[in-house]
C-alpha cells in the first residue's frame, strides 16, 4: 500500500491558527456579554431572601419537560439490566434497534436502517462525537469504560441536527459519565461466564487539595465465539468472532471552589482484537476465499471542558478534544486523528428569550491503507468542518406553551454550507402532562467510503450476474455524492399518571430525499489476458434513492410498590423505501433490516434489603431481508448483597431460546449465532 | 411529502420566528427578580446576622467578632471578603477551626454540610456558650442548631430555632426574626 505524504504540515498550522482565532473570538463575545456584579453585603435580607437562586445547571431541564423524544438509561438501569457492553444497553430504549451480527459486530439504528454500518446517528461520550467519519458509522465494539462510573445515557430519537450538526439523522446517543467527585475511593469488578470468559474493572477515586478530584481505571474483557450460523464453523460449531478489549483512563474535575470556573480534563486509551473473517476474491473457482483474521483497533483520546458561569445568568463552555484511532484488517487500515473545538454560550435570560448559541471547528486528518479488494482516493486527507448554531427557546405563556427555533449551519469539505433547522411546540396543560411537535431538517453529509472508495475485485462466479463467465464488480468513486436529506415531523406526549405510573409515547413521519443506492453503469466484456475471460459491472454510488418512514413509540413505568417496579416499551415501524432496480435486486431491502415491531418488558425486584431479582425480556419482530426469524431474548440478574462493600450477581442472558441469528444472512461468513450467555459477578466498592 | 423543498421550509421559520418576537417581545427588566449565587445569599444573609444578633457584652467586643468555619464548602471563597469589614462597631475576622472544641472565642460558627455526621457531637460541645450556630445543613434547627439556611424552589429561607438561640443568651431582632420560620427545636 502506498503511502502519500500530503501537504499535512501546512493544514495543521492552518488549524492551530484557525483553533486561536476561534477561541479569540468566542472569549471577546463571551466577555461583553458578561454583566456587572452587585455587591450581595450591601443587599437588604429581604432582597436577598427574595433572590432567585442561580445554580450552572439551570439549564439543564428535567427530561419530561423536553420537547422531543427523549430516553434516559440510569445508572440503576445499567446495574439492574445484568448488561456487560454499553451495546447491549440500548436493548432497553424503545425505537432503538440493536441487533448482533457476531460476539464482536452490533448493527445499532435508531428509527430504520439497520445494517453494521449504520450511518444515521450520531453516538458522543462526554461530548467528544465517537462515529468514525470513515463511514460515519459506529465501531460499537470499541466504546467501553466501566459501566459504574456512567452517569446516565441519554437517547434521543429523531433529528438533532440544530444543536449538534451532521450526522443526527435519525437520533443521538450521549453517554455521560459521572463527574469525579461522585467516583471517589476503589472500585473493583470482576467475573466469569460460559462466553463472558473473563472480565474486570478497577477504578481508584481520590482528592488532590480542597477542591479537585481524580478518577483513574483499567479494565479488561475476554469474550468469547458465538455459534456459527454455517458458513465459517470449524468442527465445533463455534464461529470465528471471540474478542479481546482493554480500556483504561482517567478524570480530573476541579470544582473551583464553588466559583463560577470549573475545568474537566478526562481521556482513554483502549486496545481491542477482535476474530473476523477476511472474505477474498480470484477468477477461479471457488471465488471467493476465506482467511480468518484479527482486527486490531487502538484509540486515544484527551479531552478538557472549562466553564464559566457569569453573574448574568449567562454561562460559557469551552470543549476540545484530540483523538486518535487506527484499525487494522485486511481489507483496509484506517488511521485517523481528530482534533475537535466547540464553544457554547448560553444568554442569560432576556424577557421571554432563552437564547443558546455556539459554534464548532473540527480537523480531520487520516490515512487509509487498502488491500486487493479497496483503495481509497486520496488515501490521506485533511479535511476542516466548521459550523455555528443558535437555539432560541421562547416563552409564549408561562408554564404552559413553548417554541423552541433553532438551527446549525456547517460548512464541510465536500458539500460546503448546510443548514439545518428546527422547529419544536411545547404545550404544558399542566404540570404533569406535556405534549410537543416538531419539525426538523438534518442531514448526512458524505462519509469518506462514499466520496472516495474503490472497489477494484470483487468477483461473483459465472451466473450470478452473467452466464458462461465470472464478474467483476467494481465501485468507482463518485466525487458528486452529495448529502443525504431528511425532514421530520414528531409528535410526542408524556403523562405522569400518578406518583407511580408513567407514560411517554412519540409518532413520526420522516421524508428522506436523496439517499444513497447504487447505479449500474454499462457493463463490458475483458477477454483473456492478465485476468481470465469476465464480464465487469461498474456501478456507482449515488444519490437515487427516496423514502417515507413512519412509526411510534410508547413508554411506560409503573412503581407497584416500593420493592417493585416495572418497565414497558413497544416500537413500530413502517419504512417505504423508492430506488430503481438493479439486475433485478431490489435496494429496497433495507426496508426488511429493521423489526417492524419489538416489545421490552423489564422488571426490577428488591425482594429484601440483600436480594434483588431483575428480569429482562425483548420480543423482536423478523427481518425478512435475510430470513432472520423473530426472536424473544430474557435475561435474569440475581443480586446478592454481601455487605455494604460487597456484592455478588449472576447473569443469564438469553435464556431458555436456542443460538438464534439478530442481523445478517446464514450464508454470510461474519454472521453467528447468538448463544446462552450466563457468568458471575462481584463488585467490591471502599 | 415532497410539498416542503428546504428553502421554503426556511423562509418560513424565519418569518415565524419574527412573528413570535414581535407579537410577545422583550419583557421589562423589573420583572426578573434578583439572581445570586446560593453562595452569595448565604454570605449575604449571614452578614446581616452579624449586624442584627447580640451577644453578652463579656463575650464579643474583646476580639472583634469572630467568624468560625468548621468544615469545608465552597461558601467560604464568599465570605472571606467580610474579613475586616464591620459590624455593630466590631472588626470581623473569618477564621477556619478544625474541630468544635476550637470554638472557643467564636462569636458565630459556621457548619459545613460535610460535618453532617458529627452535628449533634459539635451542638453538644458549642452548649451554653454564647455561640450562634449557623448552617445549610438540611433540618439543622430542627436537631438543635440555631439559624438555618434552607431552600424553597428557587430562593432561600431561613429557619430559626428561637429556643436554642435563647439558651445561648444571644438576641437576634425582631427585623431577621419576622423573615424567618420559627422551627420548634430542642435546645443545642
Amino acid at each position: 500500500m502506498k503511502l502519500k505524504k500530503t501537504n499535512s504540515h501546512r493544514d495543521i498550522r492552518a488549524s492551530v491558527i484557525m483553533t486561536a482565532v476561534f477561541y479569540f473570538l468566542s472569549g471577546t463575545a463571551a466577555f461583553a456579554a458578561s454583566n456587572s456584579i452587585p455587591d450581595y453585603f450591601s443587599l437588604s435580607p429581604e432582597q436577598l431572601l427574595g433572590a432567585n437562586v442561580m445554580s450552572a445547571s439551570r439549564r439543564v431541564e428535567k427530561v419530561a419537560e423536553v420537547p422531543a423524544a427523549v430516553y434516559v438509561i440510569t445508572q440503576e438501569d445499567i446495574q439492574r439490566s445484568g448488561m456487560t457492553s454499553i451495546p447491549e444497553l440500548l436493548r432497553m430504549v424503545p425505537g432503538v434497534d440493536v441487533a448482533r451480527q457476531n460476539s464482536n459486530t452490533w448493527a445499532i439504528s435508531i428509527r430504520g436502517f439497520n445494517n453494521p454500518t449504520a450511518n444515521k446517528i450520531l453516538v458522543m461520550v462526554d461530548g467528544r462525537t465517537v462515529y468514525n467519519p470513515l463511514f460515519a458509522g459506529t465501531f460499537w465494539e470499541v466504546q467501553d469504560m466501566p459501566l459504574a462510573d456512567i452517569e446516565r445515557i441519554e437517547v434521543i430519537r429523531g433529528p438533532g441536527g440544530a444543536l449538534w450538526g451532521a450526522n443526527a439523522v435519525n437520533g443521538v446517543i450521549n453517554i455521560i459519565t459521572k463527574n469525579a467527585a461522585d467516583t471517589q475511593g476503589t472500585h473493583i469488578v470482576g467475573g466469569g461466564g460460559n462466553y463472558e470468559k473473563v472480565f474486570g474493572t478497577a477504578r481508584y477515586g481520590g482528592k488532590i487539595g480542597n477542591d479537585s478530584w481524580y478518577r483513574v481505571y483499567a479494565k479488561g474483557n475476554e469474550r468469547g465465539s458465538f455459534h456459527s450460523s454455517g458458513l465459517s464453523g470449524g468442527d465445533d460449531n463455534r464461529a470465528n468472532d471471540s474478542w479481546q478489549s482493554y480500556h483504561a483512563g482517567f478524570r480530573m474535575d476541579w470544582n473551583g471552589h464553588g466559583g463560577p470556573d470549573t475545568v474537566s480534563i478526562h481521556g482513554d486509551a483502549y486496545h481491542v482484537d477482535a476474530d473476523d473473517i477476511d472474505e477474498s476474491f480470484s477468477f477461479t473457482a471457488p471465488f471467493t476465499s476465506f482467511i480468518p483474521e484479527s482486527i486490531q483497533s487502538i484509540g486515544e483520546n484527551i479531552v478538557g471542558v472549562w466553564t464559566h458561569k457569569y453573574e448574568s445568568g449567562a454561562n460559557l463552555r469551552l470543549q476540545s478534544y484530540l483523538e486518535y484511532t487506527s484499525r487494522n484488517e485486511i481489507l483496509f487500515q484506517d488511521h485517523r486523528t481528530i482534533f475537535d473545538n466547540e464553544v457554547q454560550y448560553t444568554f442569560q435570560p432576556m424577557g421571554r428569550h432563552e437564547w443558546i448559541a455556539g459554534a464548532t471547528y473540527r480537523l480531520t486528518s487520516d490515512n487509509i491503507g487498502g488491500s486487493d479488494e479497496i483503495t481509497f482516493d486520496p488515501d490521506s486527507l485533511t479535511q476542516n468542518l466548521f459550523g455555528v448554531f443558535a437555539q432560541d427557546k421562547i416563552t409564549l405563556a408561562p408554564d404552559h406553551w413553548y417554541l423552541t427555533l433553532g438551527g446549525k449551519l456547517e460548512h464541510n469539505d465536500y458539500t460546503g454550507f448546510e443548514i439545518q433547522p428546527d422547529a419544536r411546540l411545547e404545550w404544558l396543560p399542566d404540570p404533569s402532562q406535556t405534549v410537543w411537535a416538531s419539525v426538523s431538517r438534518a442531514v448526512r453529509t458524505p462519509s469518506r467510503i462514499e466520496r472516495d472508495l474503490d472497489i477494484d475485485n470483487l468477483v461473483v462466479g459465472p451466473g450470478v450476474l452473467f452466464p458462461g463467465f465470472p464478474t467483476e464488480v467494481e465501485l468507482a468513486h463518485n466525487k458528486d455524492f452529495d448529502s443525504e436529506d431528511l425532514i421530520a415531523y414528531e409528535l410526542g406526549y408524556r403523562k405522569q399518571i400518578s406518583p407511580a405510573v408513567s407514560v411517554d409515547g412519540s409518532v413520526f413521519a420522516n421524508d428522506y430525499r436523496r439517499l444513497g443506492n447504487d447505479t449500474l453503469l454499462t457493463p463490458f466484456f475483458v477477454p483473456a489476458g492478465a485476468d481470465p475471460a469476465h464480464f465487469v459491472l461498474p456501478i456507482e454510488y449515488t444519490n437515487g434513492m427516496s423514502g417515507e418512514i413512519y412509526g411510534a413509540e410508547l413508554a411506560a413505568s409503573w412503581k407497584v410498590n416500593p420493592r417493585w417496579k416495572l418497565t414497558a416499551g413497544y416500537s413500530h415501524l413502517e419504512m417505504f423505501l423508492h430506488s430503481p432496480t438493479v439486475f433485478g435486486f431490489s435496494q429496497e431491502t433495507d426496508e426488511d433490516r429493521s423489526p417492524q415491531n419489538q416489545f421490552s418488558l423489564r422488571s426490577y425486584w428488591d425482594i429484601n434489603d440483600r436480594w434483588t431479582l431483575d428480569t429482562m425480556a425483548y420480543w423482536v419482530d423478523q427481518l425478512p431481508a435475510d430470513n432472520v426469524p423473530a426472536y424473544l431474548r430474557v435475561d435474569v440478574n440475581l443480586g446478592w448483597k454481601f455487605n455494604k462493600h460487597l456484592r455478588f450477581n449472576l447473569v443469564g442472558q438469553n435464556l431458555f431460546a436456542p443460538p438464534h441469528r439478530e442481523f445478517g444472512p446464514a450464508t454470510s461468513a461474519n454472521v453467528s449465532e447468538v448463544p446462552t450467555s450466563i457468568f458471575g459477578k462481584f463488585t467490591w466498592d471502599f | 411529502m415532497g410539498f416542503l423543498r428546504s428553502r421554503k421550509f426556511l423562509g418560513f421559520l424565519l418569518a415565524l420566528h419574527l412573528a413570535v418576537l414581535g407579537v410577545c417581545g422583550p419583557v421589562r427588566a423589573q420583572d426578573q427578580p434578583l439572581q445570586l449565587y446560593e453562595e452569595k445569599i448565604k454570605a449575604g444573609l449571614l452578614y446581616n446576622f452579624l449586624k442584627y444578633t447580640s451577644w453578652p457584652t463579656d463575650s464579643a467586643g474583646k476580639g472583634g467578632l469572630r467568624v468560625c468555619l468548621l468544615g469545608d464548602g465552597p461558601f467560604d471563597t464568599y465570605l472571606y471578603p467580610l474579613q475586616g469589614r464591620m459590624a455593630q462597631q466590631y472588626v470581623i475576622a473569618i477564621t477556619k477551626i478544625a474541630n468544635a472544641s476550637e470554638a472557643g472565642n467564636c462569636s458565630l460558627v459556621y457548619i459545613h454540610r460535610d460535618r453532617e455526621d458529627s452535628l449533634p457531637q459539635i451542638l453538644q460541645s458549642l452548649r451554653g456558650r454564647h455561640v450562634l450556630t449557623v448552617s445549610d445543613i438540611d433540618q439543622f434547627a430542627a436537631q438543635g442548631g440555631m439559624v438555618e439556611f434552607g431552600r424553597e424552589d428557587q430562593k432561600i429561607d431561613l429557619l430559626i430555632n428561637k429556643n436554642a438561640v435563647d439558651a445561648a443568651g444571644l438576641n437576634i431582632q425582631a427585623r431577621l426574626l419576622k423573615l424567618a420560620k420559627l422551627v420548634p427545636g430542642r435546645n443545642g
